[in-house]
């Protein structure tokens, strides 16, 4: 069968991100497997649990990224959002008392770094809301939630900065802020 | 370029000399000449500027305020604003190489062709029909469901004005200028007001598309040769959705191109209101009907040879006759998908070393058969022809079988039993949030898969152009993107009295081809193979 070529001329292979995730599978999954088994014979603090999230946190923000909603405020948020956990994370299985200190900084921190690429270039982040919007409630229930166990700094300006985004959010899309809602949570 | 580096060097060796004195009044005046011959040689005056300067006042007065015009029509970033400046200024360049007067030439580009898509905020969303659901849920990185739809043309694709065809064209498809976006229940497509771009034609066809960054899109337009191809991802159209995009791009290609003729149902007028229709989820029309709707089934024997790499790693088209492919087709009694099919299953056969177990090819059902409708959105189910390997033997005996099992899994009742399976499960899932759908619809789609089927057959049947455009287009392919597990896709389109038959490679494995091609041959066809080199 002789096939006459109508297709531009096939360059060499070039390696793409499905080369890259192939390659990198195995051994994150070896790591993370090696880690738990470690740390199950030496039975000290759950480091294992850091770790695997650690290696989580690398997987899905450096390898196998998003395919939808893969911008800068979404990716902003995810590794804010992730190092929380982590942090929480460590503190807890090493007995460290600075957890209500140092992850609402973080957490604001990613707030007003989110807020400002928001706000900077607003015609196009506008469709872009949803996650800035997502931590800025967890982050204002959190610090709420927070304020009335133990009252501290960071949890007082968290509180305010996610109150403060929410506000500007409703007042810069005024009418479009309900449509967006309504896409972001259809149900049909 | 290599003339304004040795002016770099020439006034350096000026610079030195500011030192000698009694030279300096001359030396400056020489470096100023320098200066001036430096701008001129550098910014060489642009095809347009060329054809400008050539233009009488008046002319160049009309040319003023078609610009004026464009524009008042084009309310985007400065960037994106320059960049459709850029497609106006080349396609009245391309006009002006044709001898085509400036009027007839800026009356064909009317900045109104536009209308008010670019001018105003995008405020439009759609949701996803019943059956795109799936398809952000079930993608992975190098992994999306794509098709491409292709149109041969009567000479070299002129890209000038292609681009303004797709910048009229698109405000008519509002669905498709979309991004898709994630919900906190369901994905969606939310409106991007955007320069859509054509690109030219890239060696793999049917590559996923980033869909991940803010504005991007889920469909492009390319061009290669005479031919004329657009690409979307199943999330946003089927088939029939795409070949109205498609049939109304070259409308718009050819009136550009000076060729008139009047819209129908399935060339739209690229300036009428889209109504809500085109854009309805007619999933919700069919009637409940409960019963086995065949969604689940044991898995199919898979064709041979090592699945590919680069996916799909070969595009293989066979041409024939329509007119002979419809007469043998009926000479056994059956329709032309039905023998298509026949000759799909004596392949898939012999392209594996498998002795026993199940064959089954995957037959999209064109819903709009059904349920006349005018959406540019899915509406199609599929169906599943399965025979025993130890069946498949003679010819005429597969085309009884595949017949018979055809007219009944694609008929009314079953296809609105899977409708509403699909509605059940779209129902039931509803209220799951999207982050714990998502990554359950991976794993089921990565263990179920396409292992039920073989092959895929996708016969979108005979494609009609109003005889002004039919005169222009040769002939028109249909490419079915990338499976997981099939080592083969096929799809069927007829346009202009050529059947091409498209078969999407998923392995290097030339067995069914080859098959098919002597079985073509054997029904005596004369084939015409067409194709890609291998990726």
């Amino acid at each position: 069968m002789k096939i006459k070529i109508i297709y531009p001329k096939v360059s060499r292979h070039r390696t793409d991100r499905r080369d890259v995730l192939n390659a990198a599978r195995w051994p994150f999954i070896v790591l993370g497997f090696a880690s738990v088994v470690v740390d199950l014979c030496t039975s000290g603090p759950s480091w294992s649990l850091v770790a695997v999230w650690s290696l989580w946190m690398l997987w899905s923000t450096f390898i196998s990224t998003a395919m939808v909603e893969y911008n800068r405020i979404s990716q902003v948020i995810k590794v804010f959002s992730d190092s929380c956990i982590l942090l929480i994370l460590i503190n807890l299985f090493f007995g460290l008392g600075w957890m209500s200190f140092v992850v609402p900084i973080v957490c604001f921190g990613g707030l007003v770094i989110s807020g400002i690429l928001f706000f900077t270039d607003f015609d196009r982040q506008k469709q872009n809301l949803f996650p800035l919007l997502l931590l800025a409630i967890v982050s204002l229930a959190v610090s709420i939630a927070g304020l009335c166990i133990a009252s501290n700094w960071p949890l007082i300006v968290m509180c305010a900065v996610s109150f403060g985004l929410i506000a500007a959010c409703l007042v810069t899309l005024g009418r479009d802020f309900p449509r967006e809602l309504r896409k972001r949570f259809y149900t049909k | 370029m290599q003339l304004s580096f040795s002016i770099i060097v020439v006034e350096s060796d000026l610079d030195l000399m500011d030192n000698v004195p009694g030279c300096r009044m001359e030396r400056i005046e020489k470096k100023q000449k320098m200066k001036k011959m430096k701008k001129t040689t550098e910014k060489p005056l642009s095809q347009f500027q060329i054809l400008r300067n050539s233009l009488s006042d008046e002319e160049d007065g009309l040319l003023e305020s078609f610009f004026k015009e464009l524009k008042s029509h084009i309310f985007l970033s400065r960037n994106e604003r320059a960049s459709f400046y850029k497609d106006f200024e080349n396609a009245l360049c391309f006009y002006s190489s044709h001898s085509v007067t400036l009027t007839e030439s800026l009356r064909r580009l009317d900045p109104e062709n536009l209308g008010g898509f670019y001018a105003r905020p995008p405020v439009l969303w759609f949701a996803l029909d019943d059956a795109a659901k799936i398809y952000p849920l079930s993608m992975k990185h190098g992994q999306m469901a794509v098709f491409r739809l292709s149109a041969y043309i009567d000479g070299p694709v002129v890209p000038e004005i292609l681009q303004i065809a797709l910048d009229f064209t698109i405000k008519r498809f509002p669905s498709f200028a979309t991004t898709v976006k994630k919900g906190f229940f369901w994905h969606y497509l939310d409106t991007c007001k955007r320069h859509f771009l054509i690109e030219d034609e890239s060696p793999i066809p049917c590559r996923p598309f980033p869909i991940g960054r803010s504005g991007s899109q889920s469909f492009r337009v390319i061009h290669f040769e005479n031919r004329i191809s657009v690409e979307f991802f199943h999330v946003l159209t089927d088939g029939n959705g795409g070949l109205v995009f498609l049939k109304t791009l070259i409308g718009e290609y050819f009136r550009l191109l000076g060729v008139s003729f009047s819209p129908s149902d399935d060339v739209l007028d690229v300036n009428g209101q889209p109504s809500e229709s085109e854009f309805s989820n007619e999933f919700h029309k069919t009637c409940d009907d409960k019963g086995a709707s065949g969604f689940f089934n044991k898995s199919a024997v898979q064709l041979g040879g090592k699945l590919s790499s680069a996916r799909p790693c070969r595009i293989v088209q066979f041409r024939l006759d329509s007119d002979r492919l419809c007469e043998k087709a009926k000479s056994y009694g059956v329709t032309v998908t039905s023998y298509v099919l026949a000759l799909m299953f004596l392949a898939n056969k012999s392209a594996g070393d498998e002795l026993r177990g199940i064959s089954s090819i995957q037959v999209p059902v064109n819903m709009r058969r059904y349920y006349p409708s005018k959406t540019v959105r899915n509406f199609a189910m599929y169906c599943g022809i399965r025979i025993p390997l130890e069946e498949i033997n003679e010819l005429s005996e597969v085309c009884n079988m595949v017949s018979r099992q055809l007219s009944e899994k694609s008929s009314k009742l079953m296809m609105d039993r899977m409708m509403s399976e699909t509605g059940h499960l779209v129902q039931m899932l509803r209220f799951v949030p999207l982050s714990i759908k998502a990554p359950v619809a991976k794993v089921i789609y990565g263990f179920a898969g396409d292992n039920v089927f073989s092959n895929t057959l996708s016969n979108l049947g005979l494609v009609s152009l109003p005889y002004e455009l039919q005169k222009h287009v040769i002939s028109m392919d249909f490419v079915l993107g990338t499976a997981l597990n099939n080592r083969a896709s096929c799809a069927l389109v007829t346009c202009s009295g050529i059947a091409t038959l498209s078969i999407s490679k998923m392995t290097y494995d030339p067995s069914f081809e080859e098959k098919l091609y002597s079985l073509l041959l054997d029904e005596g066809f004369c084939v015409e193979a067409a194709g890609s080199e291998e990726a």
